[in-house]
Order: structure tokens, then C-alpha cells, then sequence
């Protein structure tokens, strides 16, 4: 899954993504020799502008937003202009973005192409970045999408004039993907023009600029062709062992172990962390099917249940031999032991759209954006008094640990169990546990955070990677269910 | 509130004759001049142009309409866009009046070829993209209908259907009630917006899709993601799209929601 954050709406307080700056940049010095085409902007047209910069790899873009948001709370909003300023800088092997609190560029260095990200006000480096086929990328315009509209998109644009409106769908997204907006601003945009404009400096500039329904402004001005340079992003690159990160193998191994889809997670007594916690459930993860099971002496037995993927099937009645095609996910129970399958409700699909993504439906932590090239964000964490053993990592990122909240649906727990007025996210410890082999054996997250002003540590506890199955479920599927022709 | 489902007789109807391609005349003309030329009206062009296409000049208010009409003739009145290479069928009611020895004429652009029988029912089919005026007529040479037929190649496989969707129509919109809108974006997604009988879909609802192949003439669009934050109840389960691109057909569970048509991205 990609690195995505919307900002539109309500992203203000956490952490963002992509774009955003400040931080470590130094404006347009000429510290670093990046080439690329030389570029002549010529600025006698919108259209002569944007056709004259194609295949820049070297320049600026000074973006401004101005949006009306809640600058209030929930119960007694105000509404306010808020303007967002942040540059990107663009060169033939590294770019950056100085967004407040939320940086981040690519660079490539030693053949391998990495991301780049402020973690405590530290550059840090990802893994590098592979294409499908597991070949490494060569350039970091494999990944970062250039925000010059493209030349297609003005083809038949009036070639003379100062401004021009931009009504190409795929130029109107592109923008919206640079700017970090959620793509259904789309659906808002009332204007999106191209014009000769000036920069902060006076200096004649390409000016872009998008306008919603809801008066939010972007304005985006190109320059610094030749010119641009960030002196920390090159002195970083510099230094002799910067480069890609190549991530502890336990971190690899625990990542590895998410993306199977398929793991038991104990359900606990007690969603914090107490001593001889007692274990009232478990969850199954399976690519084709999700459990949520309460034993029985918990009580909770009742509340019970799963959903099984059956896309494009057909169940064979047992009794009368009719079949029934099926497309979607569905609701099943099992008897309290788990040993049998007690209902399947195949009338209908369990979801109002034939949606039978199971990983998808139930937000499988292998969503979560911590593997995505993240893993640079979790240090080696040497803590005796951790009550589980075996190798720990920590991180304070606010992106990784609200990603994580979200993932895990911790605040529904959390409500379950009592009324929350505050919640801060302090820090997120992950302990990977091998057995002799080095296998997997189970992953414990340690979540410490501030609820209702007192400090919690959150234990949740996975395991049976790789192992986990229903046998009933399974001999079920095998017994009824066969694919449509 | 439910958008209100359009009449199925008015859209799902394309007067088909099965889905086969090439297939030959389901009957002999009645008359030899079946096939013949058609005095150009000097009318505008009300098809989008494109390499090999090959445009009429056609006036809107040219259009005759003397009888009901059933079939591929109703999709005709709206504009729908037939694919090269599939038969249509369609007829015009004559009244009381006798039906034997109606004969139609066509442009002479060798984009459609047609036949009538006795019973007054046409068949025709499109033979490469393009425009083409057809007009129908009793055996008294009294001109019963007349109407501009459109072609567009079939796009067959889910790569070229998709290229389309995404890259060269901006959005599709309702015609029958106006106001809704359907972009498709990368990714198998896409977002509906606009409005749903006056009810604003704010903020756009976003979905998900599969790629289910083509059913009959219809590329088949299975909604497997759909997040409706807005007022309206609308539920999209499926999209079929005519073969050609150029026809959208939504479904809910109640049926289909209204036809749309592409506008296309500059």
C-alpha cells in the first residue's frame, strides 16, 4: 500500500505525509552541482512555458494553500483560513519537500533509489526501492511523479495566452497527487489554470493554480531551473555511509510474517498490558476467511464471528443438489470449540458490494504503512523490564504509531472499555520472538499512551504465523464450494 | 431517497440480435434498392471526429418520426452509440398502413448496411466507425423515419476498455436525470459526484472495482468498494459498459440507475 495521507480534511493534528517540509533545506544554494537538461523557460506563453520546461530535473515548485478548517473542536467549531506554505525542490538525483513536521524526498545514491525522511531531526534513509519484478530502480523519477503538467494536456491550448485553463483529467489528478489532496477534490475543482505569474522575488515564474467549490486556493509557481539545490539533503549523500538502509532481519522477518495475511491474534482479558493477562479469544487471519472468537468460559462466546471470501463460487447443497452462485464475503459462525462450522448465511453477502478482499474488509496489518519502506523509523530498543522477551524495536514517529492505531482499531477498543476524552501516542515497541530455528515465533506490540491523562502500555500479541487455518472452515469449503465456470 | 430507476424497456433494450459478431441478415429486403444513397441534409456534425471515422452532416431537427418505434430505434432517439460489427434490430409502426414493400435508404458510406422485411422490422449493423443517415419508407415512398446512426469500434479486452475509461473520458454523466457524474481514475477506482435527484453527493463517493469481463456487449464492472459518505442512499453494485465506451449503465439491486455518456478529457 502506497504512503498515502489525506490531508484534506482533518490531518491537521497528526502527522501528514508526502510532501511536507521545513526542516533541513537551504534555499536554492548552489551547494550542490546536480545537472539535467538545461532548461529555458519561455515565458511568453502559458502553453510556451509549460512546453519549454518537459524534462526538467532541476527547479522549484513554492506552493501555497489557503482552506477554510475547523481551527475549533468538534463540538464548537470555527471556521478559519488557514494558509500552508512548502517548497519541493527538484533535482536529477534527489528531490525534497520541506512540509512542517511532515518532510520527506528521494534520492539515489550507489544504484539504489531510497526515500528520505526527518526522524528526529535526523536524515534518515529507507530500504531501496524495487520495481514488481524485484529489480532495483535507477532513477528517483521511477518514483516521484514530476508536477509539470504534461505537454499533452496543452496541445490545444491558445498558444499566445498568458493564461490557460487546464481541463485535462489526468493533469487535474496529477496535481491533486502533488499536493497530497484527497483525489475526490476532484469532484470540487472549479478552475485550474496555467498562467505567466511572478515569483516571491518578483522574477517572472509559471504560475498553477486550482480552485474548489469550497474556495480552497493552491497555488503552485515553478523556478529555480538550473539553480536548485538543497546544501543538507547533498552533505547527507556525502557522507560516506549514507545510502539505502538495510533493515534488521528480525524487522524484515516480522514484516515478511504481516504480509501473509495469515496469523492468530490473542484477544486479552485486558487490552493494557497486566501481568498473566488471561486470553478470552483469538482472532484468525487467513487470506480467505477472518475469525473472531471469544472462548466460552469468557462469556463473550456469543459474540462470536467470521466472514469467509467466496468470490465468483457456487455452493452445492448437500440435501437437494441446487447450487447457488456466490460473490462476495459472508458471515459464518462455528460452535464454541471452533471444531465446527455452525451457520454460513450465503443468502446474501455479508457487505453491500460484492467486496471479497478479506485483507481489505478487515484491515489486515499487513496495511499498514509501517511496511511500506518504513521500517528505518524502528530503532533497536534495549529495555530489561519489557515483560516479553525477545528482540525489541522502538519508534516515536507520529505517522508510524497513528497509522498503527488506526490499523489495529485500538480506539474501538478502547471505547469498549470506557469513555474517552484524551488520547496521546507516546511511543510504539514492537518484540519479535524466534524460536531455535529462527522462525517467527510470536510478535508482541507494546503500545504506550497517554488515555485520559494517565499513561497505559497497550499489549497486543500475534502469533502462529504462516500456521493458522480453521479445519472446519476449510473442510467446508472444500466439501461445498466450487468455482463458477 | 432512491434515485428513481429509469424505464428498463427505454435503455437496457438495445435491440439486439444475440452478441454475435458478423453476423449476416436475419432476412431478405423486400425491395432491391434496400441499400441506397441518401441526399446529404447539410446538417452539423453531432459525432466526435477521430482517425477513420467517418462523419455525416447532420440537423438534429432533419429527424422524422412519423411512427413508434421499438428497438435500436429507441437507443437511436438518445443518441446511444452502437458498436461496429453487431447487429441492431428495430421497426417503425406504420400505422394502418401495410408495412410490405417498405425499403430504407443509407448514407452510401459504407459505414452501416441494413435491410427491412414485410413485417417492417430493420436489422442492420455497422461496418466501420462512423455516421450514417437511415431513413425508412412504405412502399408509397412515404417517409416514416429518418434518423442519424452512430458507430464506434468495440474496445475487447478489459486493457483497451480501461485506457479508455481512465484516460480518455474525464467522466461519464446521467442523461436521462441529469446530474450524476462517474470518473474513473487509476487503480480500479473511481468516484461518483454531481447529485442524486437533487441531493447533493458531497463529498464524491468513492469505489472500487473488478474487472468481470464482457457479458452480451457490455464490459462488466463489478463494485466491490463502495464508500458513500453523503445523504443519498445510492448503492452501486455493478457498471456495464458498452463494448464501444460510449454507454454506461450503473446498477443498484432495484435495477438500473440511468444511462450515462462520456465526456471526454481535452
Amino acid at each position: 500500500m502506497p504512503i498515502k495521507n489525506i490531508r484534506k480534511p482533518l490531518m491537521l493534528t497528526l502527522c501528514m505525509l508526502a510532501l511536507p517540509l521545513m526542516g533541513c533545506h537551504d534555499e536554492n544554494t548552489s551547494g550542490d552541482s546536480s545537472e539535467g537538461p538545461k532548461i529555458n523557460v519561455d515565458y511568453s506563453s502559458a502553453k510556451a512555458a509549460i512546453d519549454s520546461i518537459q524534462g526538467a530535473m532541476n527547479f522549484t515548485v513554492a506552493t501555497t494553500i489557503v482552506e477554510t478548517m475547523n481551527t475549533g473542536t468538534a463540538d464548537a467549531p470555527v471556521y478559519s483560513k488557514v494558509t500552508t506554505k512548502f517548497n519541493n525542490y527538484y533535482t536529477p538525483t534527489y528531490s525534497w519537500c520541506d512540509y512542517t513536521d511532515a518532510e520527506e524526498g528521494y534520492a539515489v545514491k550507489d544504484g539504489s533509489v531510497f526515500r528520505l525522511n526527518l526522524y528526529n531531526d535526523q536524515i534518515v534513509a529507507s530500504d531501496a526501492y524495487a520495481d514488481d519484478d524485484g529489480n532495483k530502480l535507477t532513477s528517483i523519477y521511477d518514483v516521484v511523479a514530476s508536477p509539470i503538467p504534461a505537454a499533452s494536456a496543452v496541445a490545444s491550448a491558445d498558444a499566445s495566452a498568458p493564461s490557460i485553463e487546464i481541463s485535462n483529467k489526468n493533469a487535474r489528478l496529477a496535481f491533486i497527487e502533488f499536493v497530497q489532496f484527497d483525489q475526490t477534490f476532484f469532484a470540487d475543482i472549479v478552475s485550474f489554470t496555467a498562467a505567466i505569474g511572478t515569483d516571491e522575488d518578483g522574477a517572472q515564474a509559471l504560475v498553477l493554480t486550482m480552485t474548489g467549490s469550497d474556495e480552497t486556493t493552491i497555488t503552485s509557481t515553478f523556478g529555480g531551473f538550473g539553480t536548485t539545490a538543497v546544501q543538507d539533503i547533498v552533505d547527507f549523500l556525502n557522507e560516506e555511509d549514507s545510502g539505502s538502509s538495510v533493515y534488521d532481519p528480525s524487522l524484515v522477518k516480522a514484516m515478511n510474517g504481516f504480509l501473509g495475511d495469515n496469523f492468530t491474534k490473542l484477544t486479552y482479558e485486558s487490552l493494557n498490558y497486566v501481568e498473566d493477562n488471561p486470553v478470552i479469544g483469538e482472532e484468525i487471519y487467513h487470506p480467505d476467511y477472518w475469525y473472531g472468537g471469544y472462548y466460552p468460559e469468557s462469556g463473550y462466546s456469543i459474540y462470536s464471528l467470521g466472514y469467509v471470501s467466496l468470490p465468483q463460487k457456487v455452493y452445492t447443497d448437500p440435501t437437494t443438489g441446487k447450487k447457488a452462485n456466490l460473490d462476495g464475503a459472508y458471515l459464518f459462525h462455528l460452535n464454541d470449540t471452533m471444531s465446527a462450522v455452525r451457520t454460513v448465511a450465503l443468502s446474501y453477502p455479508a457487505f453491500t458490494t460484492n467486496i471479497s478482499d478479506m485483507a481489505y474488509i478487515m484491515d489486515y496489518p499487513s496495511n499498514m504503512v509501517l511496511w511500506d519502506h518504513n521500517l528505518q523509523f524502528m530503532e533497536p530498543y534495549d529495555d530489561p523490564s519489557l515483560p516479553v522477551e525477545g528482540e525489541a524495536f522502538i519508534t516515536y514517529d507520529n505517522y508510524m504509531m497513528y497509522d498503527f492505531f488506526e490499523t489495529a482499531q485500538i480506539m474501538n477498543s478502547l471505547q469498549a472499555a470506557t469513555t474517552v476524552m484524551s488520547c496521546l501516542l507516546i511511543d510504539l515497541i514492537m518484540v519479535v520472538n524466534l524460536d531455535a530455528a529462527g522462525n517467527l515465533n510470536t510478535i508482541d506490540f507494546l503500545f504506550d499512551i497517554l488515555l485520559n491523562g494517565s499513561a497505559i502500555q497497550l499489549q497486543l500479541t500475534y502469533t502462529d504465523f504462516g500456521t493458522t487455518t480453521i479445519p472446519a472452515l476449510d473442510q467446508w469449503m472444500q466439501t461445498y464450494i466450487t468455482d463458477q465456470k | 431517497m432512491n434515485k428513481k430507476l429509469i424505464p428498463l424497456v427505454a435503455v437496457a433494450c438495445f435491440g439486439l440480435v444475440g452478441c454475435r459478431e458478423n453476423a449476416s441478415s436475419t432476412s431478405s429486403p423486400s425491395t432491391e434498392d434496400s441499400l441506397t444513397d441518401v441526399t446529404d441534409t447539410g446538417a452539423s456534425n453531432t459525432g466526435s471526429s477521430s482517425e477513420a471515422y467517418e462523419s455525416v452532416d447532420w440537423d438534429p431537427e432533419d429527424e422524422v418520426m412519423e411512427g413508434g418505434i421499438t428497438g435500436a430505434f429507441i437507443d437511436a432517439a438518445v443518441n446511444i452509440v452502437f458498436t461496429v460489427g453487431y447487429e441492431y434490430r428495430g421497426s417503425v409502426s406504420f400505422g394502418s398502413y401495410s408495412t410490405v414493400g417498405a425499403y430504407i435508404k443509407l448514407t452510401d458510406n459504407g459505414v452501416v448496411e441494413a435491410s427491412i422485411d414485410d413485417s417492417g422490422m430493420v436489422t442492420f449493423k455497422g461496418l466501420k466507425a462512423g455516421e450514417a443517415v437511415i431513413e425508412v419508407y412504405d412502399a408509397n415512398d412515404f417517409l416514416y423515419y429518418r434518423n442519424l446512426l452512430t458507430f464506434r469500434d468495440a474496445l475487447k479486452t478489459e486493457a483497451e476498455i480501461t485506457d479508455f475509461i481512465v484516460n480518455s473520458v474525464d467522466h461519464y454523466t446521467s442523461v436521462a436525470y441529469p446530474g450524476m457524474h462517474i470518473s474513473f481514475l487509476a487503480g480500479n477506482t473511481g468516484m461518483v459526484y454531481g447529485s442524486d435527484e437533487g441531493i447533493g453527493l458531497e463529498p464524491a463517493i468513492t469505489f472500487g472495482y473488478e474487472y468481470r469481463g464482457v457479458e452480451g456487449t457490455e464490459h462488466h464492472l463489478l463494485i466491490t468498494d463502495w464508500q458513500n459518505k453523503t445523504y443519498s442512499t445510492l448503492t452501486i453494485t455493478d457498471i456495464y459498459i458498452e463494448l464501444n465506451g460510449y454507454t454506461a449503465h450503473p446498477m443498484t439491486s432495484g435495477g438500473v440507475v440511468d444511462f450515462f455518456t462520456p465526456v471526454f478529457s481535452e
